[in-house]
């Protein structure tokens, strides 16, 4: 996995944003829930957009105040976690 | 616990194949005056919780004041949702969830093109968005399916679907037939029903969750009783007519004389309680008197559709001879039932 690629979410996942930044996300041929954090959410928000994982990174930095690594290591952490949980998949399109 | 359902509103975000016209006509909201007349004189007869329902209720223009006015007011509440507006409204729900009982959200379907074919195509999401924010919040929910030609293959699956999602439980409930329903080709016959229900109870036990029907199945007993009839449960529309049923309220237009014990813009909660006590009595002694002539049909023995036709709400079937209700000619014409 690498940042100039792109992933999107699964077609049968249902996700809902709650009032705190929370995100729960219903996989709905599992029937299985996964609740992401607001830093998840955002990584979530970047994949439903179509980003370059490097730029979903980019935003992190900006947003959440954290330095190259660690936003870049948080990116490829879940978007690991969500294709093993088949949340998310590889872009086809993407480079 | 006695309750009142309370139609907050005929409006409604969906437009779903099979519900009664009246109930989306858009036509109005229950004036808050009528509300607070619920809830100042609702403990003196008995009335414990408050179950609201539409249209869709929770987009009553003041919703909000009406939570909270309930919840101040000392009762339990809940409510029948399709899910849409529920990613608006349930910080409200938490914010009082002391008082909070449930909500059911209607899903017609165990499939996502089943319930989308009768709701609405993305109501299925929505409805998956609402359980995914009651799973969350651990707010309590349950699920209603409305038993149709389109959705009779898919009990078993709703209820694994239902255990799956964490729903508390589901319920199932036949569809009253109407002039709609009869176009649409929606309704299942008398055989058909028994047969649903036939895998239903079996379900009864070997589900994890509660499972149950709606009143209006089969029942072997004449005077099988539902909720009004037990004196449990008063039915308010949205005009402030305290009405008979909320299973037949809207059914075949507004509400007319035979359903209506009066309208409380102009009675107290008391005295519409006191003429709904008197009208549950007489219909039991007309029931009474129908089963000792030896009138009672097979078809009486579904509890709904005996009120329907006692209500004098099954004339339209006139206009559809080949209609499975109407295989027996015995049609009330009669609207005289006051």
């Amino acid at each position: 996995m690498m940042l100039n690629e792109t992933f999107r979410p699964h077609r049968e996942v249902v996700d809902t944003k709650l009032d705190d930044g929370e995100v729960v996300l219903l996989h709905l041929d599992s029937k299985t829930y996964y609740s992401l954090n607001p830093t998840g959410e955002r990584i979530w928000q970047g994949l439903k957009e179509g980003l370059l994982l490097g730029e979903i990174s980019r935003r992190l930095r900006e947003e959440f105040d954290v330095d190259e690594e660690t936003a870049a290591r948080s990116v490829l952490d879940l978007v690991k976690e969500l294709c093993e949980q088949n949340l998310a998949l590889p872009d086809s399109k993407s480079s | 616990m006695p309750r009142i359902v309370i139609e907050l509103t005929n409006r409604c975000n969906l437009n779903c194949g099979h519900c009664f016209d009246e109930r989306h006509a858009a036509t109005g909201d229950l004036p808050l005056a009528v509300l607070d007349k619920v809830l100042l004189e609702g403990k003196s007869c008995g009335i414990e919780q408050v179950s609201f329902t539409g249209g869709e209720p929770t987009i009553h223009r003041r919703f909000k004041e009406i939570i909270e006015r309930v919840a101040e007011a000392g009762y339990q509440f809940s409510f029948v949702s399709n899910g849409v507006s529920f990613p608006r409204i349930y910080p409200l729900v938490l914010k009082h969830r002391r008082w909070f009982v449930g909500v059911t959200f209607s899903l017609d379907g165990a499939r996502e093109e089943t319930h989308d074919r009768l709701r609405g195509s993305g109501s299925y999401r929505r409805v998956m968005r609402a359980a995914s924010i009651c799973v969350v919040r651990d707010l309590p929910f349950t699920f209603n399916m409305v038993l149709t030609t389109q959705n009779r293959n898919e009990i078993g699956e709703m209820v694994s679907l239902a255990e799956r999602l964490g729903s508390g439980g589901v319920r199932f409930g036949h569809l009253m037939p109407t002039p709609e329903t009869a176009l649409r080709k929606l309704d299942l016959s008398p055989e058909e029903r028994r047969k649903l229900e036939s895998e239903i109870w079996p379900l009864k036990k070997s589900a994890s969750i509660p499972v149950g029907m709606a009143p209006g199945y089969f029942s072997e007993v004449p005077f099988s009783p539902c909720g009004p009839l037990k004196l449990e449960e008063y039915n308010l529309d949205y005009e402030g007519n305290l009405t008979l049923c909320c299973q037949l309220s809207g059914h075949s237009g507004k509400n007319g004389g035979t359903d209506i014990m009066g309208n409380l813009n102009e009675l107290s909660l008391t005295e519409a309680c006191e003429r709904f006590h008197l009208r549950v009595a007489t219909y039991l002694a007309d029931k009474r008197d129908k089963f000792k002539r030896g009138e009672f049909s097979e078809l009486d023995h579904f509890p709904c559709w005996y009120c329907l036709k006692y209500l004098g709400k099954t004339s339209w079937l006139s206009s559809f001879p080949n209609h499975p209700w109407n295989a027996s000619n015995e049609i009330y014409s009669k609207e005289t039932h006051t």
